[in-house]
């Protein structure tokens, strides 16, 4: 019989590597006690949270046009913000990727920019913004647009790159150009990751624009912010109900558009 | 074995040019010399490679599987940068070309690929209207409904002419493997190639679709009067599809001779095989 040997279940770690998670171990404990993690104040809490929950109930309808009105509000900053998005990401996205870019400048440059927009929280952006444009949709629009080229961007970037590889050789070698291979065969290729991608993008920024309220950025926020400070926990009931309602409807469609393109 | 015999037609046609007996190009659409090209990490895999195909030519490039026959068609178009080669592809040198002229060149040039290499998520009209790439341009190619009628109707032609037109607005993510091969074909006729190249042709399909795709292949090579050259593992079709085979190993050309001069047996010793036929 050939002499072999099996190998273990579970490798030892080396000194360095336990060294390194002992390290890890004492920093998460550390953020614990940063992060004024405490079980007695959560359990104190919960009765409060069950006053609250309660006093939202039952949720007051009687502005319904109204808070309609802002939702539909909410969603349309949601939606343009991700379509202008959308194309503005796979613009900077042809660059972005390695695999496409024409120069090595552009790339750092195209992957800069994607960074920067994603690595800043889109509520910063939207202080920003309401300090630029001034107070309202468009603020909260302008928002939702930086923060999904920051998503998307990469994601469609990746996506170029992943493509199979085939497809291209064979239109260079009938002599297309970079853009025509790009948008003949690149394009076709990642198309379902792109919808995808958007798919989220969109999901992302309808719960996004529910916050961006609350620093004056239009939607919906603004009215659950008032509605809160004001003890009015009945109507702030009204309106999270109404924004779990477009979220979950929003989320359906695009699984259903996302089960028939895969 | 025989390799003194074997190996002769293309250093009888560099005597015979340098006798001036043979022009290049036009009746002599391919000819390749000195062509050296070395991997990272793999070594060396063409070294000093020469090579002449005529015009109307089918020539069949056997070798085993690292032998640098692929390399060696991706090279002659500089799909891949040969590290030295001196190279006359359809009267133009290649080395010398600009973006633009090989681009040119490269249109000329019909490739088809051991995978297909379809834009999977694309129509199959689609698929071959790209292959009027190099004739168009702007948006014209980029797709069955960008294209002008007289492009559609050409990609439907062609389509015809591989049996397939009735499958043009099918995704080429739900044909067989023959049929898609059968696309890659029609996608390279759409060129108007003057020479067709095919890496593999038949290597993915069963030998009955391999049978049919290989005499399409050298059917319409035939009769569009095209040049072919084309890598096989498969002895058969070497034999019966080749005007000439030549066979690559250890870097360099081992044989080249007509087919009607080779037998299976003589082929399996670029393979480092017995002789059992």
């Amino acid at each position: 019989m050939t002499d072999f040997s099996v190998q273990k279940r579970v490798e030892t770690p080396g000194v360095f590597r336990s060294i390194l998670y002992i390290l890890c171990l004492l920093f998460f404990l550390w953020s614990c006690n940063g992060a004024e993690l405490s079980l007695l104040e959560l359990i104190e809490g919960i009765p409060h949270m069950g006053r609250v929950a309660g006093e939202m109930t039952p949720p007051d309808v009687s502005r319904a046009g109204f808070v309609g009105k802002a939702m539909l509000v909410t969603f349309q900053m949601a939606l343009v913000g991700t379509v202008f998005g959308v194309m503005f990401s796979f613009l900077l996205a042809i660059p972005a990727a390695r695999s496409q870019t024409p120069s090595r400048t552009l790339y750092y440059v195209s992957r800069f920019i994607i960074s920067f927009c994603r690595s800043v929280p889109d509520l910063v952006w939207a202080i920003f913004f309401v300090a630029s444009v001034g107070l309202g949709a468009f603020a909260g629009t302008l928002t939702i647009m930086v923060d999904t080229v920051g998503f998307c961007g990469r994601f469609f970037a990746e996506s170029m790159e992943e493509v199979e590889k085939g497809p291209q050789e064979a239109l260079s070698t009938m002599g297309a150009s970079r853009m025509s291979i790009i948008t003949s065969a690149v394009v076709p290729s990642a198309m379902p990751s792109f919808v995808n991608t958007s798919l989220f993008a969109l999901e992302k920024a309808v719960r996004s624009s529910v916050v961006l309220g609350l620093v004056g950025a239009g939607g919906i926020g603004i009215e659950l912010k008032v509605a809160m400070d004001l003890f009015q926990y009945q109507q702030a009931g009204a309106i999270i109900l109404s924004i779990f309602l477009l979220v979950i409807c929003v989320e359906q469609i695009s699984s259903c558009i996302r089960r028939r393109i895969m | 074995m025989t390799e003194a015999v074997l190996l002769g037609e293309t250093e009888k046609r560099i005597d015979m040019e340098a006798s001036g007996d043979v022009k290049s190009s036009p009746e002599l659409p391919l000819r390749i010399s000195g062509m050296h090209k070395r991997y990272p990490g793999r070594g060396v895999v063409l070294d000093g490679v020469n090579l002449e195909v005529g015009k109307r030519e089918a020539v069949a490039l056997i070798g085993s599987n690292g032998s640098g026959k692929s390399t060696l068609l991706r090279c002659s178009l500089r799909l891949i940068e040969p590290d030295e080669s001196d190279t006359i592809f359809l009267g133009e040198k290649v080395q010398t070309l600009g973006r633009r002229d090989l681009r040119a060149l490269r249109a000329k040039v019909g490739f088809v690929f051991q995978k297909h290499n379809l834009v999977l998520r694309s129509s199959v009209l689609t698929n071959v209207v790209h292959g009027s790439f190099a004739r168009t341009w702007g948006v014209k190619a980029w797709n069955q409904a960008t294209a002008p009628k007289g492009i559609r109707e050409e990609a439907m032609y062609c389509l015809d002419r591989v049996g397939l037109a009735h499958l043009s607005a099918s995704r080429a993510d739900r044909l067989s493997g023959g049929e898609s091969q059968r696309v890659a074909i029609a996608r390279a006729l759409m060129q108007k190639p003057k020479f067709l190249m095919a890496d593999e042709p038949v290597a993915s399909l069963d030998p009955r679709v391999g049978d049919e795709v290989m005499d399409l292949l050298l059917g319409l090579t035939r009769q569009e009067d095209l040049t072919l050259l084309y890598v096989s593992h498969n002895l058969d079709h070497a034999l019966n599809y080749a005007d000439r085979i030549v066979g690559l190993s250890d870097h360099q050309i081992k044989i080249d001779a007509p087919a009607t001069s080779l037998s299976k047996s003589m082929l399996r010793g670029l393979y480092g095989g017995g002789n059992d036929d």
